[in-house]
């Protein structure tokens, strides 16, 4: 219960920050100023008020950069996830309630799929359909659908063998009305444990094909290219690469155990 | 008498020219009349209930016979008439509590549905006949357990549920499979006994699928031993129970626990049984080819 409130809470936050960031923000995120460069934190000796978490190589406020950050972490969060879960999840539906050829047909594209290290699959897509935030998006729900497809899959089947889908059968139960009352909403809680991880990967693929400059320009602030600015500027001003990595470390963190706990939650057999 | 149901030859197989799951199985039950079938694990007793209704796992498959209910040959009619045939004359009483009933859905509407979806009954009705169900099988606040989920209430409540479910629509026929082995022994008792008194009531058949011999010697008139998917002794109860029973009935009671008589001990079925049931098998299985 604990670990869901602060989870959420965090996630709150970011949400808040992201829906906010023009006004939340102290500074414009893409202003430099030379004079101000490599301010350190707040608490540090040397630092100029109004700039909280200091400042990068060219003057840039890292706080202001870091809430303008989460928006793009949280937008492909949400429609990468999103996208890969629902994907993901009608393929695994589809071929665990259906068995037979369509089950074997979607089988066998989800191994295929899987053997492409993921990656260097991303950075591929990418580089086919061009950098910038909706290719992102694309490449990581094109590959990541697979992480559903097959834990779905398997539940789907599972399920299907309960007997209270056998009576559903016996009563004349369309397979669509069956598959809506009877395995969905047993699935469901699968379906938003891994939702919730996929979020916190989907941020993880974003902040690595924004480190190596794959994402969207690199003026616009995103916590991968950060922390490649950052990794130039480790002796000088380690903020400027710790802060954008703290944010992804607890941002990560929080979808997996905002994931586990709702899952306490909402399972009628855990509850 | 004229059967209600009628099962002739049927042989159940995994796949085509796969091992036979049932090898020429044939029985008949009467109208309002228990038939117990009895056998071990893996016997195909259950195999025959899921055959009836319909439901046989993926892969496997009814090759040849015919299971007549009410003079109708359910292997012969298409498949929507069928489903609506068996949805609204026949009905299971599932062998596990936990498994029948769906976790995420309230227990009054997983009773109603076959009251809505075969009967086409609205909802308010359902729901009062549901009401009245629960009452019938001894549960205290119907109302109550009708909007619990499945989790919130005992093993034995959970099972009485079932119950109540599959008389809802008054079947002609139940399939009883082992509904009281996976509950104590108190428990069973006072469900088989409810299971009797409703039969009674509705004038329901049964088919009461089950390991313990002592449950078919109280409830049943009628039944079927089998062995490894064969009918090995059939009959009426008073005589497989009576001085003279086939050697492996004898067995297979010899092996029923009795609560009244703790000092006698266990007996296994004695190999030599074994090895002539073996032995009858594999004589039928030579005349037996895959249409």
């Amino acid at each position: 219960m604990v670990r869901l409130w602060l989870a959420g809470g965090w996630l709150a936050l970011l949400l808040v920050a992201a829906v906010f960031a023009p006004w939340i923000a102290p500074q414009d995120p893409l202003a430099q100023d030379l004079f101000l460069e490599r301010l350190p934190p707040v608490w540090a000796e040397g630092h100029e008020p109004g700039y909280y978490l200091g400042t990068d190589s060219l003057g840039r406020d890292v706080l202001s950069r870091l809430i303008h950050g989460a928006r793009i972490a949280l937008i492909v969060a949400i429609l990468a996830g999103g996208a890969a879960a629902l994907i993901g999840s009608v393929l695994g539906l589809l071929a665990g309630y259906m068995g037979g050829w369509t089950d074997r047909v979607i089988g066998r594209v989800i191994d295929v799929w899987m053997s492409f290290p993921p990656v260097l699959f991303a950075i591929l897509l990418v580089a086919v359909l061009g950098t910038g935030l909706h290719s992102v998006i694309i490449a990581i729900a094109v590959i990541d659908w697979t992480r559903f497809a097959r834990v779905i899959r398997a539940e789907t089947l599972a399920q299907s063998r309960m007997d209270y889908v056998a009576s559903a059968v016996v009563i004349g139960r369309s397979r669509l009305g069956i598959l809506a009352t009877e395995v969905v909403p047993n699935v469901l809680p699968t379906i938003l444990v891994l939702l919730s991880l996929e979020m916190g990967i989907a941020v993880i693929v974003e902040a690595i094909l924004s480190f190596v400059n794959l994402s969207i320009s690199s003026d616009d602030p995103t916590w991968g290219g950060m922390i490649a600015e950052g990794r130039t500027q480790i002796h000088f001003a380690p903020w400027v690469l710790v802060a954008p990595m703290v944010a992804l470390f607890f941002t990560v963190l929080a979808f997996s155990q905002f994931g586990e706990g709702l899952k306490d939650r909402i399972d009628p057999v855990l509850r | 008498m004229s059967a209600l149901l009628r099962i002739e030859g049927l042989n159940v197989s995994v796949g085509r020219g796969g091992p036979r799951l049932l090898r020429d199985v044939s029985l008949s039950v009467a109208a309002g009349e228990t038939h117990g079938l009895v056998g071990e694990s893996g016997a195909g007793k259950s195999m025959i209930g899921k055959a009836i209704a319909g439901v046989l796992p993926r892969g496997i498959a009814v090759r040849s016979g015919r299971i007549l209910f009410d003079g109708q040959d359910l292997t012969a009619l298409p498949r929507r008439a069928r489903r609506r045939l068996v949805g609204e004359r026949i009905a299971i009483i599932p062998q596990d509590p936990l498994t029948a009933l769906n976790p995420c859905r309230r227990i009054g509407g997983q009773i109603t549905d076959r009251l809505v979806h075969i009967l086409g009954w609205d909802a308010g009705r359902a729901r009062a006949r549901a009401a009245e169900l629960l009452d019938e099988v001894a549960i205290r606040e119907p109302g109550r357990v009708m909007q619990a989920y499945p989790h919130e209430v005992s093993g034995g409540m959970r099972q009485r549920v079932l119950i109540a479910a599959a008389f809802a629509a008054e079947p002609a026929l139940i399939i009883a499979d082992e509904p009281t082995t996976a509950l104590d022994v108190t428990v069973q008792r006072q469900v088989l006994r409810l299971i009797g008194e409703l039969q009674a009531r509705h004038g329901t058949a049964l088919l009461f699928v089950t390991h313990d011999m002592g449950v078919v010697a109280k409830l049943c008139r009628s039944l079927s031993v089998l062995y490894a998917g064969k009918v090995v002794d059939q009959g009426p109860a008073a005589r497989i129970f009576g001085p003279d029973p086939h050697p492996y009935a004898r067995a297979l009671i010899a092996a029923t626990p009795r609560y009244d008589r703790p000092e006698e001990s266990l007996m296994p079925v004695p190999e030599a049984v074994i090895a002539a049931l073996d032995a009858e098998v594999a004589a039928a299985d030579r005349d037996w080819t895959d249409g």
